[in-house]
């Protein structure tokens, strides 16, 4: 069984991100909500982290409504998938319990 | 016909802390919510992550800042039953605290250890 | 599978109570049984019938409701939280001899056993915090 992780605080002033990313594990996914979508930019604090972890199994996702509100549309790291809200649903239901960072 | 019921297993439920006491209300209502907890006889167990682990710190006293010790009431906690409790060793090293600065026993977990414990949970209370 | 959420924001002041209703909304569109949304900490706000945000605003309160009883879904308040932060139904306006009572229509009080209850009862539980 794994575990979903949502973090809501930006990675360029908090650790929230940054202890998130500390406690993932294969199969783990990361779902940035709110304010934690900047922490998907490209010139984002924890990109190598992102971009270690996802070769190394974990599934990241940035909340599309969120991205868009904030414009970062194209600003994002690779490794990070836009996810609707529906997604949203559909990965609180296929992990086993889900983690809030706040 | 007999009735036949179904007992189920307890759930596995995980209390997770990320924050200091005191500066928000987060840590209070975690512990209340907790307490509360422990009349379902489910298999309970609390997290003590990051910041939180300055919940556990001996010493407090809020009194002059007109709040409730937190840290007095921590210690109850195995007499509500709830005697899995669990707290970062990299939080505690990284604050330059050890297992003696803490008001209760809590067994100190690396990030793997972490992830398997929340991996095996039926459902997490994140405060 | 059965759903349940937890909000700790207020309406307004944080995005908490915005996504913590754009996942109730989804995922009862989305065919799944929403058994709780339970209000702790600042989320006791959302029940406020006080509040009266600007027209052009979202009116949060008001859509809790309709989703309630589009769905069927029990809206929880804390007791504890609730009185802390004055939001009060009628019982305990009258216990505490209070002015007035601003529990909002389709809202409940109740204990803290009401989160746990929520957790033990549903396949899956998410919080919202700020």
């Amino acid at each position: 069984m794994s575990l979903l992780h949502t973090v809501n605080k930006s990675a360029f002033n908090a650790e929230t991100l940054l202890n998130c990313l500390a406690i993932c594990q294969a199969k783990h996914s990361v779902l940035l909500i709110e304010d934690g979508v900047y922490g998907a930019m490209k010139s984002s604090p924890c990109r190598n982290q992102i971009e270690q972890l996802s070769a190394q199994g974990v599934s990241f996702f940035a909340l599309a409504p969120d991205v868009k509100a904030r414009g970062l549309g194209d600003m994002l790291i690779a490794e990070v998938t836009l996810a609707s809200d529906q997604d949203f649903v559909n990965l609180v239901v296929l992990h086993s319990a889900t983690q809030s960072w706040y | 016909m007999t009735e036949i019921q179904t007992i189920t297993a307890p759930k596995k439920i995980l209390f997770v802390n990320t924050r200091a006491p005191y500066g928000s209300s987060m840590a209070r209502d975690a512990l209340d919510a907790l307490l509360a907890a422990s009349a379902y006889e489910q298999d309970l167990s609390v997290l003590f992550l990051g910041e939180a682990v300055f919940q556990l710190l001996r010493n407090q006293n809020p009194k002059a800042i007109s709040m409730k010790n937190l840290a007095a009431t921590l210690p109850v906690l195995p007499m509500y039953d709830i005697k899995q409790i669990y707290i970062q060793e990299s939080a505690l090293s990284s604050r330059g605290l050890s297992i003696d600065d803490l008001v209760l026993p809590a067994k100190v977990l690396g990030e793997d250890e972490i992830a398997a414990l929340m991996d095996s949970q039926g459902a997490i209370l994140s405060f | 599978m059965k759903l349940s959420i937890a909000v700790y924001g207020a309406p307004h002041s944080s995005e908490a109570s915005e996504s913590a209703y754009r996942f109730a909304s989804t995922a009862c569109s989305m065919g799944h049984a929403l058994l709780r949304v339970f209000f702790y900490h600042d989320g006791v706000h959302n029940a406020s019938s006080l509040a009266v945000p600007p027209q052009d605003e979202t009116q949060t309160t008001q859509r809790w409701q309709a989703l309630a009883v589009e769905f069927n879904i029990d809206l929880v308040v804390c007791v504890a939280a609730a009185l802390r932060r004055g939001i009060v139904n009628t019982e305990e306006a009258e216990r505490y001899e209070l002015e007035s009572q601003n529990l909002a229509e389709g809202f409940e009080i109740s204990g803290l056993g009401q989160l746990l209850d929520a957790a033990v009862n549903s396949d899956r539980l998410v919080s919202f915090g700020h």
